[in-house]
């Protein structure tokens, strides 16, 4: 090979590799972003002050041949329903921004609760008798957030946070464990639940497919919200046209509510 | 000059204006013979053929859009080959890194620009310096959704054609492969609802 073509091949390949390495990345974040906001605090002068809720279904493409071959594969190898949307599949984390409209501070709490693609985590499913039994906790939040009056701010459920709040609803839906354990104790390195079902490893665990956000102000205030997907998957799991996506090219999942098992007769 | 007061000197005869008149004739001559070697010494010669060049800098949108992020760094990696001394094709990859700044959510978040584009140029070279314009054409694409917030991406769109223009000044050194320059241009994406970005780099050229 002549010198001017070999140096013109070499310069293409030097130039080509950085290019194709960074595209090669398929993690690069994607946002589902609901058009609507989330507004609170309209009546805050009314005791009950329920809050304001609403689902953010993540937009996810069709499972494709390839992977439901693996996937039922997977299963017979572990003899139990692998799902289609695993922890691993993807990193997901929540972003949002709380705007008050009120010429004073507000206090305003978001909740996080969801459900994966067999179970949705509803806290009020626990509670038999509301006068004698606190409801468990959310998945996420639930902590007082101050706002500055006119102000706003910001934040995120990190992506640690989502994927420990997937094993948390696995542990509590699968492994039958208190959702106060599991929504308060550090769960993160779980390596398997023992269900009815069989044994369930870290690697098959089923991850949140559908946020359940409450807010809940004592101000007139406005929250936007963002979710962020990273997929691991090559073609990435979230739809390229996201919640503008037409019904059919999605999956539709059909999560059950979780009811707890009745508490053991004395 | 100089040679018709040789031919009027006569071997033997020489006076004392004659000597004068031949000293200024050999000092004049001594002039115009070295006229050569000094012009070959200010040159820079410079390489033409097939070229490699690697330009970092920055870049940022312009008009309407230039509030949904920040300027950022840009690289651009330029292959191609000299056609003419003042007439070049080549091709060219560029990555590009920007904060975005749409109302929030998200905040803090970046996103990258990646191009691939061909390239021509007309150049002019004035000794060690040399001018150039360029056109370009090519395909970008982001490498995430972000902008849909502000809708200058539609839902499912990341790719546009890309068309652009520029120039750049250009000094070569005292190796006739390497030029150092700076460049500055412009863009249009289309199908981003019209974007447009500037960018201004400096640049390293090496000529095989």
């Amino acid at each position: 090979m002549n010198s001017p073509i070999k140096a013109l091949l070499s310069s293409l390949l030097f130039c080509a590799l950085p290019v194709t390495s960074t595209l090669g990345c398929s993690e690069s974040p994607v946002y589902v972003q609901p058009p609507e906001a989330l507004e609170a605090g309209t009546d805050a002068e009314d005791p009950e002050n329920p809050g304001v809720n609403t689902q953010v279904v993540l937009p996810i493409r069709l499972e494709t041949e390839e992977e439901a071959t693996k996937r039922a594969e997977l299963s017979a190898e572990l003899g139990i329903d692998v799902p289609y949307i695993k922890i691993d599949d993807w990193e997901l984390s929540l972003e949002w921004t709380i705007r008050n409209l009120d010429d004073s501070a507000a206090i305003a709490r978001i909740g996080v609760n969801g459900a994966n693609e067999i179970f949705e985590y509803v806290p009020a499913g626990f509670v038999i008798d509301p006068e004698e039994e606190a409801e468990p906790p959310p998945l996420m939040g639930n902590i007082p957030i101050v706002i500055p009056a006119l102000g706003s701010v910001s934040g995120v459920f990190r992506e640690d946070e989502i994927r420990e709040a997937s094993i948390d609803l696995e542990l509590i839906t699968q492994g039958g464990l208190n959702p106060f354990a599991a929504v308060l104790g550090d769960n993160e390195d779980t390596a398997e639940i023992i269900a009815t079902s069989g044994t369930i490893p870290a690697s098959a665990f089923a991850s949140l497919i559908r946020f359940d956000l409450s807010l809940l102000s004592n101000r007139h205030v406005v929250m936007e919200y963002a979710v962020r997907v990273r997929s691991s998957r090559s073609p990435g799991l979230i739809h390229s046209e996201g919640l503008s996506a037409i019904t059919g090219e999605l999956t539709v999942f059909a999560p059950a509510t979780f009811v707890p098992p009745p508490p053991p007769e004395e | 000059m100089f040679f018709l007061q040789k031919s009027s000197l006569g071997v033997g005869s020489l006076s004392i204006p004659s000597f004068c008149t031949l000293s200024a004739g050999i000092f004049s001559a001594g002039i115009v013979l070295s006229l050569p070697s000094l012009s070959i010494a200010d040159t820079r010669p410079s390489e033409t053929g097939i070229y490699a060049q690697v330009s970092m800098g920055g870049s940022g949108f312009l008009g309407d859009n230039k509030s949904y992020t920040n300027p950022g760094p840009r690289m651009n990696l330029h292959v191609g080959t000299d056609l003419f001394s003042w007439f070049s094709l080549g091709g060219r990859i560029t990555i590009t890194s920007h904060e975005a700044t749409v109302p929030a959510p998200p905040v803090g978040e970046y996103l990258q620009f990646y191009q691939a584009a061909g390239e021509a140029r007309l150049g002019l070279s004035l000794g060690p310096v040399a001018f150039y314009a360029e056109g370009i054409v090519g395909v970008s694409t982001m490498s995430t959704n972000i902008l849909e917030k502000v809708a200058i991406l539609d839902p499912g769109q990341r790719t546009s054609l890309v068309f652009g223009g520029g120039g750049g000044i250009e000094y070569q050194l005292q190796n006739r492969h390497y030029a150092l320059g700076v460049m500055g241009g412009w863009a249009v994406y289309p199908s981003f609802s019209s974007l447009q970005t500037a960018e201004a780099l400096s640049y390293l050229r090496y000529t095989y």
